[in-house]
C-alpha cells in the first residue's frame, strides 16, 4: 500500500481569459522508506506536483483528479482540515533556505512553531525537542544553535535546520523542492546522506523534485521524468538512468557532461 | 552553433607582442572592510595568465573569492594589490568617468539575466548601444541573435517575454556586440537548469573562440567546466590552489582541495552512490 497516491492529476490555471495546463494526468506513487524523484526542465511541473500534494496550488488553480494519503483524499479537501495535515503529517523543504527562515526569529521559535501548534506542548518541552531534532540533523551545537537567527548560519547549515524542523512533527510524508541546488557540490553530499538517513530510519515517504540527474543517481530509488506537465518515464533509479525508455529522459541525461547511457 | 562567418578579426589588431598572454593577473588582492574595522582579502595573492584564444575556467566553493576576481579584472572593484595587465594596458578600477577605450575588450556576462538585462528597453536597443562600441565590427542585430539562437523577431520584444535561458543568450548577445578579446562569464549558467547549462556554456565557447576572443568562465560546476575549459584554475579561500590543463586536474588533481570539489560530484551512473 503506498503511502501517497497520484492518480490522474490535473492542474489547470486560468489568468484572465487564458487557461494553462500545468499539469496532465499525472500519476505515480509514493512508498515508505523510499525517495521517489521527480526529474525533468524548468516548467515540467515538477514543482507544482509537490505542492498540489501539501494543498499549495496557486491561486485560481483548478485541481482533478486523485491524491490518496493513506486512504485519505486530498484533492478539494478544505484548508481548515488541510491545516492538520501541513507541517504534521506532511512536511516540505524548499530550495533556497536563506529565504525560508523568518530573519528577526530565533531557529529554536521557528522550528517549535508547529510543534506546539499541532501537538499543544509547552514552550518548554518543544525546546528540548529542537535541540533533540537538531542534533538528529546533525546542526553543530544544537543548544546554542536554537538561540540563533537564520544569518548566523551557513546554506548548508540552514538546510539542515530547515529538514530539523520538516521532521520535528514526525511527518509521514517529506516533499523536498531542489533542497541542494542553492548549496556547494562539497556541501550538497553531506544534506543528500541526511535525507537518505532520514528516509530510512523515520519509514518516510519522500518526494524528491530536482533537474540533477547526479542527485537522482546518488539517492533517488525511483525516478519520474515529467516533461511539459506529463510523467513520460517511471522506473526504478538504475534501469532510467542507464537504460532510459523515452527519447526525452535519454537526451537529458545525454546533454549531462559525464553521463554514462548505454547506446 | 556552428559557423560564424562575420567574426570580428580585432583579435589581431595591436597586440604588442603575440607571444606575451593576453591578460595577465600578477599577486592581485582585494579587501572588503568589514563592520566593526577589520578587513577581509577576499582575492589574496592571485597570479594568472590567459592566452590567446583560450578558454580559462576558474572553480571554487561560494565565498572563494571567485566572483571578485571577475570583478578585478573587468575594473569592478580596486586592486589592494598587485596589478593586472589587458593587451598591454593596466587594468583600472573604473569610476565614475567613461571606461577607457582600450579596456572595452574585456566584456562581461552575469549570473542573473533577470537583473542584467534592462526591463524597459527592446532587445534591439540593448544590442544596439553594445555594438556601438565596436565600431569595426561586422554584427549586426540580426546576426547576433541568428548567432545565440533566438528568433529575429526578438529584436522587438522586451526582456520579460523571454525565458532565463533565452535571456542569459541575450546577455551572451550583448557581450559579443562590443567585440570582446576576453570575455569573462561570472557563474552565467547558475541560474538555469542543468539540461539548458551545457548548452549555453558550450554556446559561450564557440562563440567566443569562433570571434576571436579568450574566455574566462567562472562556475562552481566542475562537470560542466570540463566541457569547455583548456585549462582549469582551482581557487580556495582567496587563493589559487591549483592550475592545469583541463585533462590533468579532472583525471590527475594534485591539491587535495582540487581532489575533494572532485570527489563531492555526483556520478550519473545510477548506482545509489552518494559521494564524499
Amino acid at each position: 500500500m503506498s503511502m501517497i497516491s497520484i492518480r490522474d492529476l490535473n492542474l489547470s490555471v486560468t489568468a484572465g481569459k487564458k487557461t494553462t495546463h500545468i499539469l496532465k494526468d499525472v500519476s505515480f506513487d509514493l512508498e515508505a522508506g523510499r525517495i521517489t524523484g521527480v526529474a525533468g526542465a524548468s516548467g515540467s511541473g515538477k514543482t507544482q506536483t509537490g505542492l498540489a500534494v501539501m494543498g499549495l496550488s496557486p491561486t485560481g488553480a483548478e485541481l482533478s483528479g486523485s491524491i490518496d494519503f493513506d486512504g485519505v483524499e486530498l484533492v478539494g479537501m478544505p484548508a481548515k482540515q488541510h491545516n492538520r495535515l501541513r507541517g504534521v503529517q506532511l512536511s516540505m523543504v524548499f530550495q533556497d533556505p536563506a529565504s525560508a527562515f523568518h530573519p528577526m526569529l530565533t531557529v529554536g521559535d521557528q522550528i517549535t512553531d508547529h510543534l506546539r501548534h499541532h501537538q499543544k506542548v509547552s514552550k518548554k518541552v518543544a525546546l528540548a525537542k529542537a535541540v533533540e531534532i537538531l542534533g538528529r540533523t546533525r546542526v553543530p551545537h544544537p543548544e546554542e544553535a536554537v538561540k540563533k537567527y537564520p544569518h548566523q548560519f551557513s546554506g548548508g547549515q540552514l538546510q539542515r535546520i530547515a529538514f530539523a524542523s520538516a521532521i520535528i512533527c514526525d511527518p509521514k510524508v517529506l516533499i523536498a523542492d531542489e533542497p541542494t541546488t542553492a548549496l556547494d557540490v562539497t556541501v550538497q553530499a553531506g544534506i543528500l546522506r541526511l535525507l537518505r538517513e532520514l528516509c530510512d530510519d523515520l519509514d518516510l515517504a519522500v518526494l524528491l523534485v530536482t533537474h540533477d540527474f547526479g542527485v537522482l543517481s546518488s539517492v533517488a530509488d525511483t525516478i519520474v521524468v515529467m516533461k511539459n506537465g506529463v510523467v513520460v518515464e517511471t522506473g526504478e533509479r538504475e534501469a532510467v538512468i542507464t537504460a532510459p525508455q523515452h527519447e526525452y529522459t535519454r537526451s537529458l541525461i545525454e546533454s549531462l557532461p559525464g553521463a554514462e547511457v548505454s547506446p | 552553433m556552428t559557423s560564424i562567418d562575420q567574426a570580428p578579426a580585432a583579435a589581431t589588431a595591436h597586440s604588442p607582442a603575440s607571444g606575451a598572454p593576453l591578460l595577465e593577473l600578477d599577486s592581485v588582492a582585494c579587501e572588503y572592510k568589514l563592520d566593526g574595522g577589520g578587513r577581509f582579502r577576499a582575492v589574496n595573492g592571485v597570479s594568472l595568465q590567459l592566452g590567446r584564444s583560450e578558454v580559462l575556467g576558474l572553480v571554487g566553493e561560494s565565498g572563494c573569492g571567485k566572483s571578485t576576481l571577475a570583478k578585478l579584472i573587468c575594473g569592478l572593484e580596486k586592486p589592494a594589490d598587485g596589478s593586472i595587465t589587458f593587451d598591454g594596458h593596466p587594468v583600472r578600477a573604473l569610476g565614475l568617468k567613461k571606461r577607457a577605450k582600450e579596456l572595452l575588450g574585456i566584456q562581461m556576462v552575469f549570473q542573473n539575466p533577470y537583473a542584467s538585462l534592462n526591463p524597459r528597453r527592446r532587445i534591439r536597443d540593448q544590442l544596439d548601444d553594445a555594438l556601438a562600441l565596436n565600431p569595426d565590427g561586422t554584427w549586426t542585430v540580426e546576426s547576433l541573435l541568428e548567432a545565440v539562437d533566438l528568433p529575429a523577431d526578438s529584436a522587438q520584444r522586451y526582456s520579460h517575454s523571454f525565458s532565463g535561458g533565452q535571456r542569459q543568450r541575450i546577455a551572451i548577445a550583448r557581450a559579443l556586440a562590443a567585440g570582446p578579446k576576453v570575455l569573462v562569464g561570472d557563474e552565467p549558467i547558475a541560474s538555469l537548469d542543468a539540461f539548458l547549462q551545457a548548452r549555453i556554456a558550450r554556446m559561450m565557447r564557440d562563440l567566443a573562440i569562433d570571434s576571436g576572443a579568450s574566455m574566462i568562465f567562472i562556475s562552481h560546476d566542475l562537470s560542466v567546466v570540463r566541457d569547455i575549459a583548456d585549462r582549469v584554475a582551482v581557487m580556495e579561500a582567496g587563493r589559487i590552489v591549483e592550475v592545469g590543463s583541463t585533462e590533468q586536474i579532472w583525471n590527475d588533481p594534485n591539491h587535495p582541495y582540487t581532489q575533494k570539489l572532485l570527489a563531492a560530484i555526483p556520478k550519473v551512473d545510477g548506482k545509489g552512490f552518494i559521494p564524499g
